[in-house]
């Protein structure tokens, strides 16, 4: 087309001037001393004022021809010639016969110190947002989709190059972390005007090159009409052909270049559980990061009015009634100061359902108990955080952490246990205060150094009452006993204040070093009263614990890699000094163990298909509240436990192989797991079970072995664009405990398992997933044995009409290889999403349990019997979804 | 000709196609002959940087070797790497991110013999061998020079494949080569990048003369039957496409399918838009 302009131009411009017509000068150049034509000379035809008209090169023969005009000079030129310069005068000079003197052309190695532009920052790109718009997006996402190297796959994860990016910031801050896909797929795209991508991304700036970090996160700077727009999205669904089901989702954000605003909430009665949403939110999740002194602190209920389910799909169980409302807010006053909070409040209200046989075989006088159980439980939780953070300098910053917590749980379960009604009750309070500062100095490029306290204090009392008395035979004289209370206060304290360092050395390697101290006391209270209609009666003094339990642990920690070739060996020392305490009602003991943890790692490269890794620890760990408090707690209608009443450390070795053939995204890959861990000591029971109740004592034994082996293979089969795995797993364990006053029993456990899974990787509309996995499970100790075999398979399918249409079918499975009847179980699912308008309005339908499955039975077998759970489900409904983003 | 005749041995075919092959070559190499039939060849080495900003960067190396008449740029100090497996856990389960290594050593090259332009890819451990579309650099020389190293260099602006480039060229040493795709100043071209600055190119280190070793090492058979630019687009769709299929079936229960968003604007990560 070019050429044709050209020529077309060329002649009107003839027409138009009338006057000089366009010459073409000719010539052919040669060598002079052979007389043979040069290929490949240079011609540039040069203007009086040096700049060049035209250029050609000469052809195989030596010929050349090149546009004239009206003076010009010819510049001939190739490698291994001197240069020749002919002034041409157009009328009379249009053929040439150029001879060239050949001249050595001898250019030593030349080194060229190239500038580069320096639009690349280090480990930060920028992309200028409106060079990339092209005008027709409509949120965030359709903008990202333009930037080179950022990928966005249908799901709406943000990929750079291969990996997914960390998180999504506004003028640096943020507030979703990995749930970024509520800002970038309802932010509107003309608010953004920088868009930045951080390589090797740190969390705290001033870590950032030192500590080892591929992460990659992602910064949108404002344009000022930013700060007006209040954005967000609505999903309303309510119950097709039910009864009274509905879900509600509402997102509604503000991002200010100071001040950013951003609200959830979430209703529904669906199954689904709502602080799902805002987890990451309130516990960032942070592994191996510094300054995370404390993370590790749990405190753990001794009542809990089971809502465990079986290893099966929690929403189909939960018979909620949820309401979420958060609020949070980021706040720059000051360029050195940043202020972030979050608040949210949570109701809940589940229902749960279980009936249970379960038969005590493996004891002198077998027995079987029934009982039919409900459950109502109301939550109300209500939780702030603040963050602040200031920078002192450019290498200095402090952080402060503040979290305040205050929740209540009413349980109410109506029960019928063998027959005979009985009603529990349980109120559990729980108050929780966390303040954390975070100092952080960086001398130099490699060095940094961490301050960090930690203060957290933890209270959550429970009161436990059973209106019938079901323990005649544990307190034989008490006459006219008819239910039972208990109390028990239990607190946790926790100040610890940690030095880390951090010093990358001059060959890349990392060096880490800690050094700290942590305190850590609990108080447990804890009173059974048995009682005649209001009035106590009796409270029996080996039911009821005064204790105090206080840790100190000094300790310093170091870590190393060495690389060498294809290995690399990970070293860790820690070393520890406790100070511990107990106290209880007449009692008070100390001890200050010291012990060392170590643990080596290595990682064989063998080839590149082929890689080992092994780790061996070995590990002291030092008993908790739990394990050490004396007497007795009533922790469910028929289960007394009581703690081992005095110090413990446990010691338990570690050994882990890892062997994989191949690579994950080979065709062929194979993964093989063995770990072997021996507890040199662990805790156990001493119980004595009695259809009423059961009575249990935690005491040390001396030597548990868990031994598992794990093995999968994977095949992609080109032929039909599928891929196929193969899983066997081997577990095997045993452990000790005295029943009934038995002899010390030795219980063996083995599960084996074996499945295959074939998933198809189709371009087009459809796709399928199925797979089944068998698990045998066996339990033998000396007078009793059992085992059964289960499966469950499963088959996905998915359609994808159109950019418009997209459904989904799960169906799954159960056979219980124990259970006679109503077995086997089968589940379907549905979602189906019509997109009205792409990324703005589309109507989905969320269908669940469509074969209408009542109850789901599962059968478990532990050391003293065998029990079968049935458990009710959510009857089947549809939920029909409007979601509409403003 | 000792090209030629190891052809003419291994080769299948019947004796005609011999004969016509060899007639055909053998034209060819008369028709050549006065290029060689210089009692010198002087020949000229530049080693080239590209640097590729696609959000991550990429570099790779380049050695040019070219004599009058033509040019081949092979890659070089091509490593291989194995796939980097990161394993990032966050609150909701952990992600695993697979960057699939190049497995093939292969060297690309690009081959200029002023009539025909061949490239050679490495696309997914594939290797394919391109013959590149009778493309007319449209250049504009500018007035504007500046040095590189001892060079003076002036500046020459073109739009190729939806991007606009600027080169700047040397004089000096009057050949029509540069890097990559590059080619048709009245000079030898030291360094290009786009206005965008997402492709970055710049000589390291450049040698002329007898000294330099002319022999372009070039493997004439792949040259026979290359793909056509349209056949290559196609092939590398398909090999896109094949390779989220295999992803896709890999990943575990509930996640859901890996699909491939054609309708973004810069999937492809190229270089060089086709479709404008």
């Amino acid at each position: 087309m070019n050429n044709i302009k050209k020529v077309l131009f060329l002649i009107l411009f003839c027409l138009s001037t009338g006057g000089i017509a366009q010459t073409i000068v000719q010539g052919k150049v040669m060598d002079s001393g052979t007389n043979l034509p040069v290929v490949g000379a240079s011609i540039i035809s040069l203007a009086d004022n040096n700049s060049i008209l035209n250029y050609t090169y000469s052809n195989n023969n030596g010929l050349f021809s090149i546009p004239g005009a009206e003076n010009f000079i010819l510049k001939i030129s190739a490698l291994g010639y001197s240069e020749k310069i002919i002034s041409v005068v157009p009328e009379q000079d249009l053929e040439f016969e150029i001879m060239l003197d050949p001249q050595a052309f001898d250019l030593d190695e030349v080194i060229i110190q190239a500038e580069r532009p320096i639009r690349v920052k280090k480990d930060t790109i920028v992309f200028d947002a409106k060079a990339f718009a092209q005008g027709n997006e409509q949120v965030l996402e359709d903008l990202l989709k333009k930037i080179p190297g950022l990928t966005i796959d249908a799901a709406g994860t943000i990929k750079v190059g291969n990996q997914e990016v960390e998180k999504v910031m506004i003028e640096g801050d943020d507030f979703f972390e990995r749930g970024y896909k509520v800002l970038t797929k309802n932010m509107p795209a003309h608010s953004i005007d920088k868009v930045e991508v951080y390589q090797n991304y740190s969390n705290n700036r001033l870590l950032k090159g030192v500590e080892e970090s591929e992460k990659i996160a992602l910064n949108l700077t404002l344009n000022e009409d930013a700060k007006r727009l209040w954005f967000g999205n609505l999903e309303l669904g309510y119950g097709l052909f039910s009864q009274n089901r509905y879900g509600v989702r509402g997102n509604l954000m503000n991002f200010g270049k100071k001040n950013k605003y951003y609200f959830l909430t979430n209703l529904n009665n669906t199954g689904f559980d709502a602080t799902g949403d805002i987890n990451n939110l309130v516990r960032p999740f942070r592994i191996n990061e510094p300054a995370s002194i404390g993370d590790d602190q749990v405190k753990n209920l001794l009542i809990n009015l089971s809502l465990n389910t079986p290893n099966f799909k929690r929403s189909r169980t939960n018979f909620n009634n949820a309401e979420l409302f958060t609020a949070n807010a980021i706040f720059n006053p000051h360029s050195k100061l940043k202020i972030k909070t979050l608040g949210f409040l949570h109701w809940d209200e589940k229902d749960f359902f279980r009936k249970n046989v379960q038969n005590f075989q493996a004891i002198q006088t077998p027995f079987t108990n029934f009982e039919d159980y409900s459950l109502k439980n109301k939550e109300q939780t209500g939780f702030g955080k603040i963050d602040l953070n200031y920078d002192f300098t450019m290498s200095t910053s402090l952080e402060s952490v503040t979290k305040y917590q205050k929740g209540a749980t009413n349980g109410i379960s109506n029960l019928l246990f063998n027959g005979v009604s009985t009603l529990q009750e349980l109120e559990t309070n729980n108050e929780l205060l966390d303040q954390k500062l975070s100092f952080t100095n960086r001398f130099n490029d490699k060095r940094v150094f961490l301050l960090t306290g930690r203060y957290i204090e933890e209270n959550t009392p429970q009161d436990y009452r059973i209106n019938r008395f079901l323990y005649e035979n544990l307190f034989p004289e008490t006459g006219e006993i008819n239910n039972v209370a208990q109390k028990i206060q239990s607190r946790m304290s926790f100040a610890g204040i940690e030095g880390h360092l951090l010093d990358r050395w001059e060959n890349g390697h990392l060096f880490e070093m800690q050094a700290g101290s942590q305190y850590r006391k609990d108080q447990l209270n804890s009173s059974l009263e048995l009682k005649e209609g209001e009035n106590i009666s009796q409270i029996p003094p080996d039911f009821k614990n005064n204790t105090s339990y206080a840790s100190q642990d000094l300790y310093l920690k170091s870590k190393f890699r060495l690389e060498m070739g294809d290995f690399s060996l990970i070293g860790k020392l820690d070393f520890h000094q406790l100070f511990n305490s107990l106290e209880d009602e007449g009692f008070f003991d100390t001890e200050d163990p010291f012990f060392i943890n170590p643990s080596l790692g290595l990682d064989w490269k063998i080839n590149s298909k082929n890689r080992i890794k092994t780790t061996y620890s070995h590990n002291t760990t030092n008993a908790e509240i739990l394990d050490v408090y004396n007497n007795s707690i009533l922790t469910g209608y028929r289960s007394f436990q009581a703690g081992s009443g005095s110090f413990n450390q446990l010691e338990a070795s570690t050994f882990l192989l890892n062997y994989e053939l191949g690579e994950w995204s080979d065709r062929f890959f194979a993964n093989t797991v063995l770990i072997y861990t021996r507890n040199h000591d662990f805790f156990s029971t001493i119980s004595s079970i009695e259809p009423n109740y059961s009575l249990s004592e935690k005491v040390l034994f001396k030597d548990r072995e868990y031994l598992s082996l794990n093995s999968n293979i994977e095949r992609y089969l080109k032929l039909i664009g599928s891929n196929l795995k193969l899983d066997i797993g081997y577990t095997k364990s045993n452990y000790k405990n005295i029943v009934n006053e038995s002899e010390l029993r030795d219980i063996k456990t083995w599960n084996y398992s074996y499945g295959g899974e074939l998933r198809s990787g189709f371009t087009g509309l459809f796709n399928f997933h199925l797979g089944t996995k068998w698990t045998t499970n066996k339990i033998n100790t000396e007078n009793f044995s059992n085992s059964f075999t289960n499966n469950v398979s499963f088959l996905d399918l998915s359609f994808l009409v159109n950019e418009h249409f997209e459904t989904e079918l799960k169906g799954e499975r159960y056979y219980f290889g124990n259970i006679q009847e109503d077995n086997p179980y089968y589940f379907m699912d549905i979602d189906a999403t019509y997109n009205i308008k792409p990324n703005k309005v589309s109507l989905s339908l969320e269908a669940r349990n469509l074969f209408n499955t009542e109850n789901f039975r599962n059968f478990t077998v532990s050391d003293i019997g065998s029990s079968t759970t049935s458990y009710r489900l959510l009857p089947r409904f549809a939920l029909l979804k409007l979601k509409y983003r403003f | 000709m000792a090209v030629l005749l190891k052809t003419a041995i291994h080769s299948n075919a019947t004796y005609m196609m011999y004969l016509q092959k060899a007639i055909f070559y053998f034209l060819l190499v008369i028709l050549n002959l006065p290029a060689f039939a210089q009692d010198f060849n002087i020949c000229g080495n530049v080693k080239y940087l590209h640097v590729e900003n696609l959000a991550t960067t990429q570099m790779s190396n380049y050695e040019m070797t070219f004599d009058n008449v033509q040019s081949f740029s092979k890659e070089v100090n091509v490593e291989t790497s194995g796939n980097i497996e990161k394993e990032i856990s966050s609150g909701k389960g952990s992600t695993k991110n697979t960057e699939i290594g190049r497995k093939n050593n292969t060297p690309r090259y690009f081959y200029n013999n002023k009539s025909n332009f061949y490239f050679k890819d490495v696309f997914f451990d594939e290797t394919m061998v391109v013959i590149e579309d009778q493309y007319t650099w449209d250049w504009k020389i500018d007035k504007e020079t500046k040095k590189i190293g001892q060079f003076t260099a002036q500046k020459a602006t073109v739009n190729f494949r939806g991007r606009d480039y600027i080169a700047w060229f040397t004089g000096e040493i009057p050949v029509p080569f540069g890097p990559w795709k590059f080619k048709g100043l009245p000079g030898l071209i030291l360094e290009v990048y786009d206005t965008d600055n997402i492709f970055h190119i710049s000589a390291t280190q450049v040698k002329v003369g007898k000294e330099v070793n002319c022999n372009l090492l070039i493997d004439k058979d792949e040259l026979k039957t290359p793909l056509s630019i349209i056949d290559y687009l196609a092939q590398k769709e398909k090999l896109v496409d094949a390779m989220f299929a295999q992803i896709s079936s890999k990943l575990p229960k509930g996640s859901p399918t890996f699909k491939r968003d054609k309708n973004c604007a810069d999937c492809g990560q190229g270089v060089e838009i086709f479709n404008e």
